[in-house]
């Protein structure tokens, strides 16, 4: 064998992987060759320290990697719902209707829309509380929820929907202008309507400006029964309708949301309807401090 | 000293195997199998990444990444077939490896970064290791690690598949896309150059 060819098999030499023959016609020549020897030895010096240099992880990415992949699951009853309810540490990331999704579509849309895959796991006390508290129409004042996945102006919406007070209604063009986007109404509909975390972000706080109380995740009716549990007077809310009036005054000098927490203890008799933000102006009305409803565009 | 035999002894066989089943378990998302993969690789990954990319930092997010695609791929990307005949460790190398690439390349168009950098951070990960040894132990590793860092990436990189990671020349090539024998030739050149890397520090501590 020729020093070259050895050279080139002294590694596999030293591990065991050189098939018997070869192996035997290596050692032959290493015992002729002190110049192959030599780099045989040296190969074996490097070859034994080099395992140390495995040195220990500065810190694993096993949880940040657990975050990224992966959110948590699981089942719960709140006032006669039932609900899917996904969630990540940093809090709720969907509640879903048990009736309105399988589970397998509930963990397979979940994928798709977060990127991320569920893992059955215990709700924490403190997300189940806000769940129930939202059912129960008590509302939810800092939402515990996870919307990072979510884009930015559909956050930001549902950002401005917890900001409706509980028991008040509000417009989608209210919302629209609040959210700083005034002119997409139908973006912020589109928005209300995929979100994800219904009850305790108050997307039913917000009704159709040409009246009824509009769809809902859980059904109309449950949407009117939440609505009455949070204390907004329907009766009215149905009056006003049928005379298609959006807002209300009291003093001819204000107008409100019929919903407004100004108006509270006013008898219905003293109300009087607004048709809408024309009207307001025509009669020279001032729009209301608490629910700041919209203005005519000058 | 002995010749290591885990390339070829029983250990990394039945380790392998179980490695095998683990990309099936993963894509019938088995619960824990996932977190297996991590627990096995993520060493091995990062002290692989660590020498082709500037910074801790970045070795760590490379590694994180590299957990990321091989996530979505085995669980959405690839058919049970493909995953059961995967083999497991050259394949995750490989996807560290191009991402660490990426890396570079993104980095080098950002500031003019020098590649092997300041010796601290390199010898950080032995700070780990640095109980288990005394101090002549140390400084020899020390020593060698600084030589590692004066060689040429491609030189580095199969150093560090070959003798600490310890693969066959079969799984180096199916990592960097190099044919067998001309890795041959390849690791033994790696090699002469670690050595006269040695020989220069030691020139250079006689001065």
């Amino acid at each position: 064998m020729r020093c070259e060819s050895a050279l080139l098999r002294l590694d596999e030499l030293r591990t065991g992987e050189l098939a018997s023959a070869e192996a035997e016609a290596v050692r032959r020549h290493l015992e002729d060759c002190h110049h192959c020897a030599g780099a045989n030895r040296a190969l074996r010096e490097v070859a034994g320290a080099a395992p140390g240099l495995l040195g220990e992880l500065p810190s694993s990415c096993a949880d940040e990697l657990a975050r990224r992949l992966f959110d948590h699951w699981s089942r719960m009853r709140a006032e006669g719902l039932d609900l899917w309810v996904a969630f990540s540490e940093r809090g709720l990331t969907e509640i879903v209707p048990t009736s309105a999704k399988s589970f397998e579509s509930f963990s397979w849309e979940h994928a798709r829309r977060t990127g991320k895959e569920l893992r059955e796991d215990e709700l924490p006390a403190p997300l189940a509380e806000q769940v129930e508290q939202a059912a129960a129409g008590l509302g939810v004042a800092a939402p515990a929820v996870d919307l990072s996945w979510l884009p930015p102006f559909e956050r930001q919406v549902l950002r401005t929907l917890s900001e409706i007070p509980g028991g008040e209604l509000r417009s989608y063009a209210w919302v629209a202008r609040e959210a700083g986007r005034p002119t997409a109404v139908r973006a912020v509909g589109n928005a209300c309507a995929r979100n994800p975390v219904p009850l305790v972000v108050p997307c039913h706080r917000v009704v159709p400006a040409a009246g009824g109380i509009g769809g809902y995740a859980f059904g109309s009716e449950m949407k009117r029964e939440i609505l009455e549990r949070e204390g907004v007077d329907l009766g009215l809310v149905d009056q006003l309708e049928r005379r298609h009036a959006k807002y209300v005054t009291v003093d001819d000098h204000w107008y409100c949301f019929p919903t407004c927490r100004s108006l509270r203890g006013v008898g219905r008799d003293q109300i009087e309807p607004v048709r809408d933000e024309r009207e307001a102006a025509a009669r020279g009305l001032q729009p209301c401090d608490e629910c700041r409803p919209l203005e005519l565009a000058s | 000293m002995t010749a290591r035999s885990s390339l070829t002894g029983g250990e990394t066989l039945a380790a392998q195997v179980s490695l095998d089943g683990l990309a099936a378990s993963i894509h019938a998302r088995t619960a824990g199998a996932f977190e297996r993969l991590v627990g096995y690789f993520e060493k091995p990954l990062f002290n692989y990444v660590q020498r082709l990319v500037p910074s801790l930092p970045d070795a760590q997010e490379v590694v994180q990444d590299t957990f990321l695609r091989a996530h979505k791929a085995l669980t959405r990307q690839y058919s049970s077939d493909r995953c059961q005949s995967l083999a497991l460790r050259p394949w995750l190398f490989r996807i560290a490896r191009n991402l660490s690439h990426n890396k570079r390349r993104g980095l080098r168009h950002r500031v003019e970064c020098q590649m092997p950098d300041d010796h601290e951070q390199r010898l950080a990960p032995l700070d780990g290791v640095a109980v288990l040894c005394t101090v002549e132990q140390r400084q020899e590793l020390e020593r060698l690690e600084r030589a590692m860092a004066a060689l040429p990436l491609a030189s580095r990189e199969l150093v560090v598949l070959r003798f600490i990671e310890e693969m066959s020349y079969a799984e180096i090539a199916a990592t960097t896309g190099q044919g067998e024998a001309a890795l041959r030739g390849k690791v033994f050149r790696a090699l002469q150059q670690l050595r006269d890397a040695l020989a220069r520090q030691e020139d250079r501590h006689a001065m």
